[in-house]
This record gives C-alpha cells, structure tokens and sequence, in this order.
C-alpha cells in the first residue's frame, strides 16, 4: 500500500474485546486520542456520527466498518485498524435499519482526505478483496497485517 | 451538463471515494457533468441547480431530483447495476 504512514503497526489491533459497536469505537478512539493523533473531541464525535450515519459494509465475504467524522477533530491522518476476537453489530451505512455483523474495523482519522485518496482506494480495493479480508482477520500480529497491506502494491 | 451532488455523512471519506468512482464512470463514458461534493445537510442547497444525487445511505428526505445509493461503488457488491443507473439518469 503506498503512503503507507497512515497505516502502522502501532495503530494495528489484533484480538480486540469489545462487545458493542460503540465500545469498538471507544477502544480506538481512546488509543488515537492518547497518541495524540486526535483532539479531544473526536471520540464523541465519532459515537455521534455513527448513531447518526453509521458506517457499517457488507462486502462480498465479510461485514467491516469505518467510523469516522469531521476534519476538525482530527490532528494527523492514520488509519487504525482494529481486529475485533468476537464480531459486533455496526448498522449499515446504506440502510440504517440493517445491522452488520462486524469483525473488521476501520477507523479513519483524515484531516485532508483528498489529499490520501490513494490510500482511500487501496483500501477498497482491499474490502473488495476476499481473500484479502481473510488475510487480515487470520493475521497473527500486527506487523504481519501491516507488511501484508504494504507488499499488496 | 448535468450536475451531480454526492453526499455522505460526514462529506469526507466516503463521497471522496464515490466521487472518484463517478469521475471514471463519466469518462469512460465520455459524459461531461460537473460534481458537487459535499454532506447530507447542504444537499438541500444544491438541488436547486443539479440533476441527481448520489449519496453513500437512503435519504429519509424526499429532494426534487432522484436520488440514488452508491454504496456499492465501496464494497464492490452490486457495482455495476449503480453504474447503470446512473448513466440512465445522466442521459435521460
């Protein structure tokens, strides 16, 4: 993956306990806000902006989410990534109404998002990729799953 | 031209994407329409002006143009049915 400082091991999560799509969230945030990569804000920002527009996808093989929110929270661009050991329900970004079964998080913390587009496909292309999903979820460490994203291209 | 607005949540990640998807739909198909990015709640002030919506959910309000959900452009599933709807829209 190129640009690959937005992704990192540091921000890479394995075996994440977390009983609701909210806690998910917190888990996250709260490790992005002590590393100072988010103000203060950002948490409850992104728990209300998931209320009100969750982000739940259902791919082709596996049900993932990317909670994020406005630029103004956020203080460096990194994606964190969070394998959940037991799925949550996120609702679904299409259909609010519809609840996802997720184990795959993607959080977004974006201060210029045109500016990462790049990264933004790649990424797609690998919530697209079956086999790539497979690869994340089954990885044993979070150095494998960054090395895993990074040789993808 | 036509004018088209893509919406999401937060108007960051997820229109940036779909918006890119939209621009290689128009030239592969050699239609020129301009794009106006942006979130749910400043849609209403640009239906005024543009043809269609393109947003990442299901709009619980009804605007003047058709709107349609591009969430596929994301997770690859059910791409092209999207893809073809919108080009009806764009050359109705």
């Amino acid at each position: 993956m190129h640009h690959s400082d937005l992704i990192s091991p540091e921000f890479i999560f394995l075996n994440v306990s977390a009983s609701t799509d909210m806690e998910a969230i917190s888990i996250l945030a709260d490790y992005l806000f002590d590393k100072k990569v988010v103000n203060v804000s950002f948490k409850q920002a992104v728990l209300q902006r998931e209320e009100t527009s969750p982000t739940g996808l259902q791919t082709k093989s596996a049900g993932i989410a990317i909670p994020h929110t406005d630029i103004e929270h956020v203080n460096r661009n990194i994606i964190a990534i969070g394998v959940l050991k037991e799925p949550v329900y996120f609702c679904s970004m299409e259909d609010p109404q519809r609840k996802i079964e997720t184990n795959l998080v993607f959080m977004l913390a974006l201060k210029d998002p045109h500016g990462h587009l790049n990264v933004l496909k790649e990424l797609m292309m690998v919530f697209q990729d079956e086999e790539a999903l497979s690869h994340l979820t089954s990885s044993s460490t979070p150095e494998e799953l960054y090395r895993y994203l990074r040789n993808r291209s | 031209m036509k004018t088209i607005i893509v919406a999401c949540g937060a108007g960051v990640a997820t229109s940036t994407l779909i918006v890119d998807r939209l621009n290689s739909l128009l030239k592969n198909h050699q239609i020129r329409a301009k794009i106006i990015q942006c979130n749910l709640g400043e849609i209403e002030g640009h239906t005024k002006y543009a043809d269609l919506i393109v947003t990442s959910m299901k709009l619980n309000k009804n605007f003047e143009i058709p709107s349609i959900t591009a969430v596929s452009f994301i997770t690859g599933v059910g791409q092209e049915e999207t893809e073809s709807l919108i080009l009806s829209h764009l050359n109705s």
